[in-house]
């Protein structure tokens, strides 16, 4: 057999890999092109609180899964708690955590090859004797990650003993990184001071404050839609734009977290974080490039440009309530101030709806609704953009105008977009009523999407932190809602109650109606 | 030649079909998929299209050779998703008898639906059939699978395909280059570890146990190109020949011929002493060995045709790897 190919291909294909300069070898040139060119190297990953729940249900079944999947081979995964566990108890710990969901159908090979490259450090996070093993427990890996996956009263002494033994300091041709879970604070003076005690020891380039949130498939598909497909941009203003609706509807009560919620709610538990994520995505400036710096400070400069709601203000443009008791798909459930671990007077908010404004040149009179609630008629996470009505309006039915169109953007449960747009009814006269045009992210791609903290983890792996928050995101958040609890707090603002299973309360309904709006349907 | 349904009697036929066996509401179709093949790919292609359902909702044309009279006939499958909707695949099988009339584009093409990609999927020998191959699809299909590890002539398919420029005619991947994806993860994990990654420009030989004549083929093209290896590979009968941009010789060599799935081994000897491998298993795992014998585990599974087959529905462009590695070899 010969081979003859011809000069024209091999011209044109020779220059993509031209580039490759092999006396350097500062990269390795086999990644390239290979899908999991975000290769992560070696790295040893410590799970501070690797006895909880989130490592049970979030962090092991996605590391396993990033292994499975061939992203990640060569790591340590060390778990890091007080409770007196043996590296072999952790490993069998680990295989029944494996024993759920899509883990399930790995063979026991797999599962071995994976559970071997556990290991386990038994400590209190403030003896500095756990942290003198850290080292040993790498293994030679390059990489060294440390995941806080504690109540956040363990942060700082976590922090500070990782400082102490010198652990912010990358090993030779490697990297030091921390993941923070959220809560980052509870308010702005907190917040400040948690970031304070990270960047004591850790550079902001080494810190990976995490929100699950950004790891979801469609909160990253809003910057693909909205920058990717030139029909939306022109619209994107406060010349078309006539308001947007932002929820996050849970159907879930408290369950047992009912303590932590006490000291948390819904301002804190979901619009600081989750709501503002939504929010600056769907608003924020084209950022120029695709690197975590540009995208987040356009996130920044939205947060920067709301107006802030004042202590005065927080009656007209805040809402808060609880639920009470009511019948969620058929069963009867309790009142929040009934659930296990909340105060019978508790006056913790279980639903928050704001009215806000961005104070730019793109969006300036546009007002935002947003509203996120516990116990709510169903669970749906959706930004809703409503489009203002054409100049003049040649067509109505009945005497009344067609309703505007609006722009759906689904987020969960599923995923996808809706156009509502006019159309004629078939028939001898012109009848006009409106039709959604759907497109179901999940039709596209019908198979499941990865799980958003295997992104997220595997961002942190290869260094890119654009879908972590930066310490200016968090605080210029922070100053806001801030602002509005102390509101609350001084102005007394009455809680508001709704029942259980329905779409929230009353007075949410007032924010929109005194503009002649509506809520949309949960 | 026998009179066939017309297009209209066919959609109305399918819808009938697809309304039985999903009174639900039901994805809208992604793309079309046409199949070329012959009566004894029956179990691949029922393999591979069975790796879309609940997944991706098509309409499949099965063009298979037969004995008796051209004939089509339809059907419908549907699998409920993760959202619970129903995932479709509308199936019609051309039986192309004597008279080829089955395989002819005037008998698929009205029932295709428009608007969405056509991928065709060739099973049949490829040999030297790039011409036809080209004439025959290229203003009917977006994308082009064939599958050359069983073909001792792929080379001569390739050779024919580049000189008719088939590459800008008909975007071409080949189900031999995909089944190799995994290995190249391997491979580039392996040489990962700065201490190994400084050895690639030290590389004296690279030695194969496992894959077909085909994947080997590639896999030594996707290192060359990788590595600008230069020098002209003449023939490739299990061995070829290169220099290293340091002008350093490189040697590759194909041992044994073993599907992935039942174990592999690679070596990779360097000039100045000492091997790297890598060592598949059976049991889904692989072991992964530096210089210094220090070595970890790592996932490794052989894709199935299903898993090929559905990765390819997912592209719309051409494989740039694929090419560079056809470029490289091409120099």
């Amino acid at each position: 057999m010969s081979i003859f190919f011809v000069k024209s291909v091999a011209a044109t294909l020779s220059a993509a890999h031209s580039d490759n300069n092999l006396n350097t070898m500062s990269t390795n040139p086999l990644l390239d092109g290979l899908t999991f060119a975000r290769e992560p190297g070696s790295f040893a990953l410590y799970i501070f609180g690797a006895t909880g729940d989130l490592t049970r249900k979030k962090l092991i079944p996605a590391l396993f899964s990033l292994f499975t999947k061939g992203i990640i081979s060569h790591f340590r995964i060390i778990g890091f708690a007080r409770r007196p566990w043996t590296r072999e108890f952790f490993q069998n710990e680990a295989r029944s955590m494996l024993d759920h969901g899509p883990a399930r159908a790995a063979s026991t090979a797999v599962k071995d090859a994976f559970l071997e490259k556990l290991d386990y450090i038994s400590s209190t996070f403030d003896n500095p004797e756990g942290y003198a093993q850290i080292e040993a427990a790498a293994q030679g890996m390059e990489g060294r990650i440390f995941y806080l996956s504690t109540p956040p009263n363990e942060y700082p002494a976590i922090i500070e003993n990782l400082g102490r033994a010198g652990h912010h300091h990358a090993p030779p041709g490697g990297y030091s990184r921390i993941i923070v879970e959220k809560p980052i604070g509870r308010d702005l003076a907190s917040a400040k001071e948690l970031n304070t005690q990270l960047a004591a020891w850790f550079d902001e380039s080494q810190i990976y404050r995490i929100d699950h949130y950004l790891g979801k498939e469609t909160v990253q598909n809003l910057l693909v839609l909205r920058f990717c497909n030139n029909i939306f941009e022109p619209l994107w203003n406060n010349h078309f734009v006539d308001h947007i609706q932002i929820t996050i509807a849970e159907s879930i009560g408290v369950g047992t977290r009912g303590n932590y919620y006490e000291s948390s709610g819904a301002l804190r538990d979901m619009i600081q974080n989750h709501a503002f994520q939504l929010l600056t995505l769907l608003t924020m400036e084209h950022p120029g490039e695709l690197s975590a710096e540009a995208i987040r400070s356009e996130k920044v400069k939205i947060l920067k440009s709301l107006r802030p709601i004042t202590f005065r203000e927080v009656n007209r443009y805040t809402v808060r309530a609880q639920y009470s008791q009511g019948v969620i798909e058929g069963e009867e459930v309790p009142g929040y101030r009934q659930e296990n671990g909340v105060a019978p007077d508790s006056m913790t908010e279980t639903y928050v709806a704001l009215e806000l404004g961005i104070d730019n040149w793109r969006w300036a009179g546009v007002p935002i609704y947003v509203r996120t609630g516990k116990r709510l008629s169903r669970k749906s996470t959706e930004i809703a953009v409503y489009f203002k009505e054409p100049p003049h309006q040649l067509f109505r039915t009945g005497g009344q105008l067609p309703p505007p169109n609006s722009l759906i953007i689904h987020i969960q449960p599923e995923e996808g977009i809706s156009w509502n747009v006019n159309s004629k009814v078939p028939g001898y006269i012109t009848t006009v009523r409106p039709v959604n045009m759907d497109f179901a992210y999940g039709s596209a791609f019908g198979d499941t999407t990865p799980e958003a903290y295997e992104r997220l983890l595997l961002d942190c792996m290869v260094g890119d932190s654009t879908l972590y928050t930066r310490r200016d995101e968090v605080e210029t958040s922070w100053a806001f809602i801030t602002r509005i609890l102390q509101g609350w707090s001084q102005n007394q603002t009455p809680m508001a109650s709704y029942p259980a299973g329905s779409a929230g309360p009353e007075d949410a309904k007032a924010l929109l109606n005194h503009r002649g709006k509506k809520w949309r349907k949960l | 030649m026998n009179k066939l349904p017309s297009p209209a009697e066919i959609e109305r036929q399918l819808r009938r079909i697809q309304g039985e066996v999903s009174p639900n509401e039901a994805r809208t179709s992604l793309f079309n998929l046409v199949i070329y093949a012959q009566p004894q790919h029956g179990s691949i292609v029922e393999t591979a299209v069975n790796g879309l359902l609940g997944k991706r909702p098509a309409r499949v044309i099965h063009i298979v050779e037969a004995q008796a009279e051209t004939r089509i006939d339809v059907s419908a499958r549907c699998v409920e998703d993760w959202e619970g909707r129903e995932v479709c695949i509308q199936e019609i099988l051309i039986s192309s008898g004597p008279d080829k009339s089955g395989q002819s584009p005037g008998t698929w093409i009205p029932l295709l639906i428009k608007e969405i990609p056509v991928y065709i999927w060739w099973l049949k020998d490829l040999g030297n059939k790039a011409d036809e191959i080209i004439n025959l699809l290229e203003d009917q299909g977006d994308h082009l699978l064939v599958d050359s590890r069983s073909d001792a002539n792929f080379l001569q398919f390739y050779q024919d395909f580049l000189r008719q420029g088939g590459l800008n005619r008909l975007p071409l991947d080949d189900v031999a280059w995909q089944s190799l994806y995994p290995l190249f993860k391997l491979t580039a994990q392996l040489f990962n570890p700065t201490e190994n990654r400084e050895l690639l420009p030290q590389l004296s030989q690279v030695s194969l146990e496992g894959g077909s004549p085909a994947e080997a083929f590639f896999y030594f093209a996707w290192l060359r190109s990788k590595l600008n290896w230069q020098g002209k590979w003449a023939e490739f009968k299990g061995a070829c020949n290169a220099v290293d941009p340091q002008g350093g010789p490189v040697s590759c060599v194909h041992l044994r011929q073993q599907d992935f799935r039942e174990g592999f081994k690679v070596t990779f000897k360097i000039r100045t002493g000492g091997e790297l491998f890598l060592q598949g298993r059976t049991d889904g795992t692989a072991v992964l060995t530096s210089v210094r014998g220090t070595s970890f585990t790592a996932v490794y599974q052989a894709p199935g045709i299903d898993q090929v087959l559905f990765k390819e529905v997912d592209r719309d462009t051409a494989d740039r790897l694929f090419l560079e590695a056809l470029g490289a070899v091409a120099i």
